[in-house]
């Protein structure tokens, strides 16, 4: 069953230089309990998407198009009701655990609050389930006790005091922007772990945001692939990733370094995407990526990119898509 | 008690302590005999020889330094020579006025400070927003003593509502007291606000892109409660360095005010005592201004720390 | 630097405080100037049958209770005010700033010794100094110049001291000491050129209170004395008279008040021009 339905989905910001898209006609959909991966380079449109999906975008920011959760369009509500559904219905878990949490609060309180929003509950019974949700997110209440501040904790240690905050309404849908990018390596792990867990046990369809393919193969079953805005290509994340179709997924594979592939032992040098992000003041006839492509032909800065489907759900917004293992090698 | 405090604490004593000596140094050696400077040269040789032998002034310096400073500790500060009653009696007297006075001022600049700062802030670039920077800009450049007598000007002289100046007393009952409070109150307590709901407004307005505000929003906080909850407090931490940095204003702007509506207070004492030179009364006073300065400072650092839980320092895990 | 400047201007006309304030502080400045070259009547012209007149076409503003011109005695306090102010500057600039400088660039005691320095003065606001020193000297123009002047110290001394910490890490700083400088010819050579916009925002600022201090102090008859004329003095003159001519406190009133408004628009305009990085929500 559809729990998350985003249907062309654009979000332009006034500057003083004019209007700029910085996310332009998504579409994409997530079914309960399960997970999606929104993938890209910084400054895509993935971190924007997700705070147009919690209406946290900055107020010069203007949205169109339609964004369903169930039967519901979060654009239509109003304030009121996405207070309603903001915390209880959708949680967002952010980059940065050192400036996402209040200095000033105890984490007592902070997790707390969501349950005091949401939930009619007596003061005794929050904090039973405040110290509940502090043992299933791997705090030991006895170590960590409620009236710590946040900066008596580590990266880690905040990252999951967010985590506890997050689920303790038990979102229907959990999105994580780049939650463990902030995070020491040894620690990413158990926190991606952590989110994974969570989300399987409570039912929590959950959207991954990071630039890592590693995070996005570890943690989620679909993937887009974003890029300037706009989406490039998406489908299930073991076709994505075994079939990629577009030049820029491609881009993104060969740019990582495999241990033990034949171009670490021939010290081939790290392939890197030619050229630069493009600025999205500029506007654009054909496709966002055109001017960076090995692929590209005249047609493709000319008119936007046709939509292929591949079959199984995996869909290419390319003229000249990669197909099979032939593209693949020649293009390596 | 932790480090924090030790610290702050030592800080306190030391420049305390400097204070009196500046002020010892200042009124009482530079002036060379001080007993000359309060007679003037007209005095007769045996009252000079009295007052000498009265003040201690033919004792070693080091030695009438230290009575002081003991007299200071223990509340006995001698006697005015102009008014022959106990300094601390008289004080005491004048503080009366003068305490409440200030507290009044305080809290009447807070609640009208704080409250138009959030506003501007919630409303910012929206015409509010210009309204209250606007009031802000006047209240910084029009003087309180010019304020004072627009006041006067409007509300004595022109309505008659509120008397021009003087003091009822607070014998004469709590109302009479507080209606001859009412325009000096105000007078001090406007151009305070004017600066206090600017900072406010700029210190709320940082306070309010910071992720944990986006943070609260995503928990489903709405925005009143996310201003109340989790953007004020951290946005009090510089009000409460300004509200510090301002008593010092406060305390001038007391004095200042006192004597446009001949209150008498410490302030109009202190120019008593000037046109008089009635040191004993000058000097204990002046310590006694400077103190109050330097301890409220303290408070404010100490209050800092109950705030922003980060200074507090000891408790880490 | 030419273009440096040209590019502050172009700058500076498009901020409406800068241009608004500037004008004002100019006019401000002129009128000052203005005091030695010509004033309608001479101040201490005592015309006792014309006093307390209303406006009229040989008094502008009309006259005070000794019957002086009140337009003339407004340009003298403009006066007054100037050179209270400047000279205050002077003594904060000329001892903060070092001060300032010698704590940013020794680090360590040194620098814990002045801030503590610093916190101490501020314990003494310019009203208590000048309290202090009418004791012993007896009231004066000289005591409210040396009261605020003591209040200016710290405040340019903390300014020069934060602006120069931030110098002392960049790289040319580096630069200069691996060629060997001493940290004084540092500070001078280096260090003060990069702080020099926000003095300059700074004793605007310290300008405008300057004036608001000395209006202070002399309507407490701790500063400029008689017959030298002060808008603060007249203001205290004013209201024995607030019953009868209750003009005579509004138009030096309104001219510290326009004054002082002007110089903090065109220090804010100033501060948002030299250093576009510091725009936001003022």
């Amino acid at each position: 069953m559809t729990l998350l339905q985003v249907k062309n989905l654009n979000v332009t910001i006034e500057t003083p230089y004019g209007p700029v898209e910085i996310v332009k006609k998504a579409n994409f959909s997530l079914d309960k309990n399960d997970t999606l991966g929104i993938v890209g380079e910084s400054g895509c449109g993935k971190s924007v998407t997700a705070l147009a999906i919690m209406s946290l975008l900055p107020p010069e920011s203007i949205v169109s198009g339609q964004i369903l959760l169930e039967d519901q369009d979060l654009l239509l509500l109003n304030e009121d009701q996405l207070c309603n559904i903001r915390g209880n219905r959708i949680g967002m878990i952010f980059q940065e655990p050192m400036t996402a949490l209040n200095p000033v609060q105890t984490i007592g309180f902070q997790i707390a609050e969501t349950l005091m929003l949401h939930k009619k509950l007596k003061k005794a019974q929050i904090t039973a389930q405040v110290k509940d949700l502090m043992e299933k997110v791997g705090l030991d209440v006895n170590r960590f006790p409620l009236n710590l501040y946040p900066h008596q904790l580590s990266g880690g240690q905040r990252q999951r005091v967010m985590i506890a905050m997050v689920i303790a309404c038990r979102p229907d849908l959990l999105i994580a922007d780049e939650p463990t990018t902030a995070l020491d390596v040894t620690v990413q792990e158990q926190i991606l772990d952590l989110i994974n867990d969570l989300a399987q046990r409570y039912g929590m369809a959950l959207i991954m945001i990071s630039h890592d393919l590693g995070v996005i193969a570890q943690t989620t079953k679909n993937v887009m692939v974003m890029y300037a805005g706009t989406v490039m290509e998406k489908g299930k994340t073991i076709d994505v990733f075994q079939n990629m179709a577009h030049p820029y997924t491609y881009g993104l594979f060969a740019s990582i370094p495999k241990p033990g592939s034949s171009r670490l032992g021939t010290k081939q040098p790290l392939y890197s995407i030619p050229g630069h992000v493009p600025d999205l003041r500029n506007s654009f006839k054909g496709c966002r990526f055109a001017d960076r492509c090995f692929r590209a032909q005249k047609q493709c800065s000319l008119k936007e990119p046709s939509h292929t489907t591949l079959g199984n759900g995996h869909d290419v917004w390319c003229f000249h898509p990669l197909a099979g293992k032939k593209d693949h090698d020649a293009a390596g | 008690m932790n480090f924090f405090l030790f610290k702050r604490l030592a800080t306190l004593m030391l420049t305390l302590l400097v204070a009196t000596i500046v002020v010892f140094i200042v009124l009482e050696i530079l002036p060379g005999d001080p007993a000359a400077v309060m007679l003037g040269i007209n005095a007769e040789p045996e009252t000079l020889a009295a007052l000498r032998s009265e003040m201690g002034l033919d004792k070693p310096v080091l030695v009438r330094y230290a009575h002081w400073v003991a007299s200071l500790f223990q509340g006995d500060l001698g006697t005015s020579y102009t008014y022959d009653v106990p300094v601390s009696e008289l004080i005491k007297q004048r503080l009366s006025l003068s305490f409440p006075l200030a507290i009044l001022a305080i809290i009447l600049s807070t609640i009208i400070a704080i409250p138009l700062g959030v506003l501007a802030a919630s409303n910012h670039t929206r015409p509010l927003d210009y309204i209250v920077m606007l009031f802000s800009q006047l209240g910084i450049a029009i003087p309180n003593f010019w304020f004072a007598l627009l006041l006067i000007i409007f509300f004595a002289v022109k309505m008659r509502v509120f008397p021009a100046g003087g003091f009822a007393g607070w014998d004469a009952g709590l109302i009479p007291a507080l209606t001859s409070l009412i325009l000096p109150t105000v007078a001090l307590a406007l151009p305070q606000a004017a600066i206090l709901a600017r900072v406010t407004r700029s210190s709320l307005l940082e306070v309010l892109k910071e992720d944990y505000i986006r943070t609260a929003r995503a928990k489903g906080g709405r925005r009143l409660r996310v201003l109340w909850k989790h953007a004020l407090r951290n946005a009090l931490i510089p009000v409460v360095t300004i509200m510090g940095l301002q008593f010092s204003f406060l305390l001038a702007g007391t004095i200042i005010i006192e004597n446009v509506f001949y209150l008498p207070g410490i302030g109009r004492l202190i120019f008593q005592a000037i046109a008089q030179r009635d040191l004993i009364v000058v000097k204990n006073l002046i310590i006694l201004l400077a103190a109050s300065v330097i301890i409220i400072n303290f408070i404010v650092d100490v209050l800092y720390a109950v705030i922003d839980p980060r200074l507090r320092g000891s408790d880490d895990v | 630097m030419f273009d440096r400047s040209n590019e502050i201007l172009r700058h500076g006309l498009t901020n409406k405080s800068f241009v608004i304030g500037g004008v004002v502080s100019l006019v401000f400045f002129l009128i000052a100037i203005l005091s030695y070259l010509w004033t309608p009547h001479p101040i201490d012209n005592i015309d006792i049958k014309n006093k307390l007149l209303g406006p009229c076409w040989t008094y502008f503003l009309g006259t005070d209770h000794f019957g002086r011109d009140i337009f003339s005695m407004l340009i003298m306090g403009a006066r007054n005010s100037v050179i209270v102010a400047f000279v205050a500057i002077g003594i904060g600039i000329g001892i903060g700033v070092p001060l300032g400088l010698v704590a940013a660039a020794e680090k360590g005691w040194v620098d814990e010794l002045i801030m503590r320095f610093n916190d101490f003065t501020f314990a003494f606001p310019s009203l208590i100094s000048a309290i202090m020193i009418t004791a012993i000297l007896g009231p004066g123009a000289v005591n409210s110049v040396i009261a605020i002047g003591i209040f200016n110290i710290p405040v340019f001394a903390r300014v020069a001291r934060g602006g120069a910490l931030s110098i002392w890490k960049k790289e040319f700083i580096l630069a200069a000491r691996s060629a060997g400088k001493k940290k004084l010819r540092i500070s001078a050579e280096h260090v003060l050129p990069n702080i020099f916009s926000i003095l300059i925002v700074q004793a605007t600022i310290q300008f405008a209170l300057g004036i608001l201090a000395e209006a202070g102090l002399s309507y407490l008859g701790l500063g400029t004395q008689p017959p030298a004329a002060s808008w603060g003095k007249m203001l205290n003159e004013a209201q024995t008279f607030l019953h009868f001519a209750p003009q005579l406190a509004i138009y030096p009133g309104a001219a510290i008040a326009l004054t002082v408004l002007g110089l903090n628009l065109f220090g804010d305009g100033l501060r948002d021009v030299l250093d576009p990085k510091l725009r936001r929500n003022r």
